[in-house]
């Protein structure tokens, strides 16, 4: 009997021991809740009071029971608004570097942006070139084909003047003259001087160059030879003169009367004498 | 004729008596008892639940605890136990600033999510601009032969 009064009495003296423990451990345990909560991260001013207020609420409530589980609800419901705080914090970090991503990716995108617009730029002004040089190149290549059809033309041409001029008898006046083919005959052409000795007279060179272009001149088949002086200083009289003179030696050269003919001197080069050969292809 | 200082000392001493009697008076007047302190701490908690209330953001699971700890606190004023009616006032209090923490975080939700439709728009849209350089590249590559 004597023991279960002392265990009885044991156990009531210690009530009050458990009921006091159990607040002490939940104050023990709020404060290490709160030195983890500022070790992780500084907690703002005013939430660290509000803590420590709670927590001191705690402390004093501990006796009561009641109070002190309220005291601790509510420590819990503050600790609860700073895992809250920390929270949205972490997300306006996240948010922020949602933002830095949006503004590093639009950067990206105007670059590539411009660098698609100067490869276009590019591209349409190659395009354009390309299409200048191949009408460039259509254009050179009719050019050659017109050149080449000329060709072809001048060619043809060139052996029909072969086939009907006498290659030998003009070679041979271009020793004694100037020979020039044109529409209306064979241009002849000597300076006066190198065969006059005075006004109408001819020198000795003169009458033997006459003599030699006369012996040249009768393989020809020239249908006329017509004589023609450049008008004179000394008056039209004075080219006449020697228009004369110079038919008068051909014909003693033996160039048939009926060919012969004078002809006006005027468009002449001043200062020479010309004999046209009519009915006469180019050489 | 003795009289007369003590007279004059009563004189002196009645005008400040007076004052300091009028004022305590009016003090007592003005501060609430525990009750009216209680009642009206609990009533702006309880205006505060009422206005959350109207939110479509804000449930009223969320509110459900600060309503429980106001209900308390009444009921614990009712009982005269103006301490504990204090204390549960704080709770609802703690409770309730949670409850506007937390409608923050909406709009932040919301922008989290225009955030990341932007970024996977401007994604998108960067790959096709490479896709079209590339092709831009090789036209180019191949007029130049």
């Amino acid at each position: 009997m004597r023991r279960i009064v002392l265990v009885t009495s044991l156990i009531l003296s210690a009530a009050p021991a458990v009921s006091n423990a159990a607040p002490a451990t939940q104050i023990q345990g709020a404060e290490q809740r709160l030195l983890a909560a500022q070790h992780v991260a500084p907690i703002p001013p005013a939430t660290l009071d509000s803590l420590r207020n709670a927590l001191a609420l705690m402390k004093q409530d501990q006796a009561q029971a009641v109070l002190f589980q309220v005291d601790a609800r509510i420590f819990a419901a503050r600790m609860e608004g700073l895992a809250e705080i920390r929270g949205q914090e972490a997300q306006q970090r996240q948010l922020d570097g949602l933002q830095a991503q949006v503004q590093r990716l639009g950067t990206q995108y105007q670059a590539l942006q411009a660098e698609y617009g100067h490869l276009r730029q590019q591209l349409a002004a190659k395009t354009m070139s390309t299409a200048q040089t191949q009408h460039l190149e259509q254009e050179i290549q009719q050019q050659k084909n017109q050149l080449q059809q000329e060709e072809k033309r001048v060619a043809a041409l060139a052996g029909q003047s072969q086939q009907s001029a006498a290659p030998a008898y003009a070679k041979a006046l271009t020793v004694y003259a100037q020979v020039r083919a044109a529409s209306d005959g064979v241009h002849v052409s000597m300076p006066a001087a190198s065969l006059f000795a005075d006004n109408a007279r001819l020198s000795s060179a003169g009458r033997q160059r006459l003599q030699a272009m006369a012996s040249i001149l009768k393989q020809a088949s020239a249908s006329q030879v017509l004589v023609r002086v450049a008008p004179q200083p000394g008056g039209i009289s004075l080219a006449t003169q020697r228009a004369e003179a110079i038919l008068h030696a051909l014909r003693q050269d033996g160039i048939p009367d009926r060919v012969l003919a004078l002809a006006t001197g005027s468009g002449l080069t001043p200062g020479t004498a010309e004999l046209l050969l009519v009915g006469q292809a180019a050489p | 004729m003795r009289n007369r200082p003590i007279r004059t000392l009563l004189t002196r001493l009645g005008f400040p008596l007076a004052l300091i009697l009028g004022l305590s008076a009016c003090a007592q007047m003005v501060q609430p008892s525990p009750q009216e302190s209680a009642t009206g701490s609990i009533a702006v908690q309880e205006g505060r639940v009422r206005i959350l209330a109207l939110s479509p953001a804000v449930s009223p699971t969320q509110l459900a605890p600060a309503r429980h700890a106001l209900a308390a606190a009444r009921a614990a004023a009712n009982a005269g136990n103006y301490l504990l009616a204090e204390r549960q006032t704080l709770l609802a209090q703690s409770l309730l600033d949670n409850v506007e923490i937390r409608l923050k975080e909406t709009p932040m939700e919301a922008r989290k999510a225009a955030l990341g439709q932007q970024i996977t728009d401007l994604q998108s849209r960067i790959a096709a601009t490479r896709q079209a350089i590339n092709q831009a590249k090789a036209q180019l590559a191949k007029e130049g032969q």
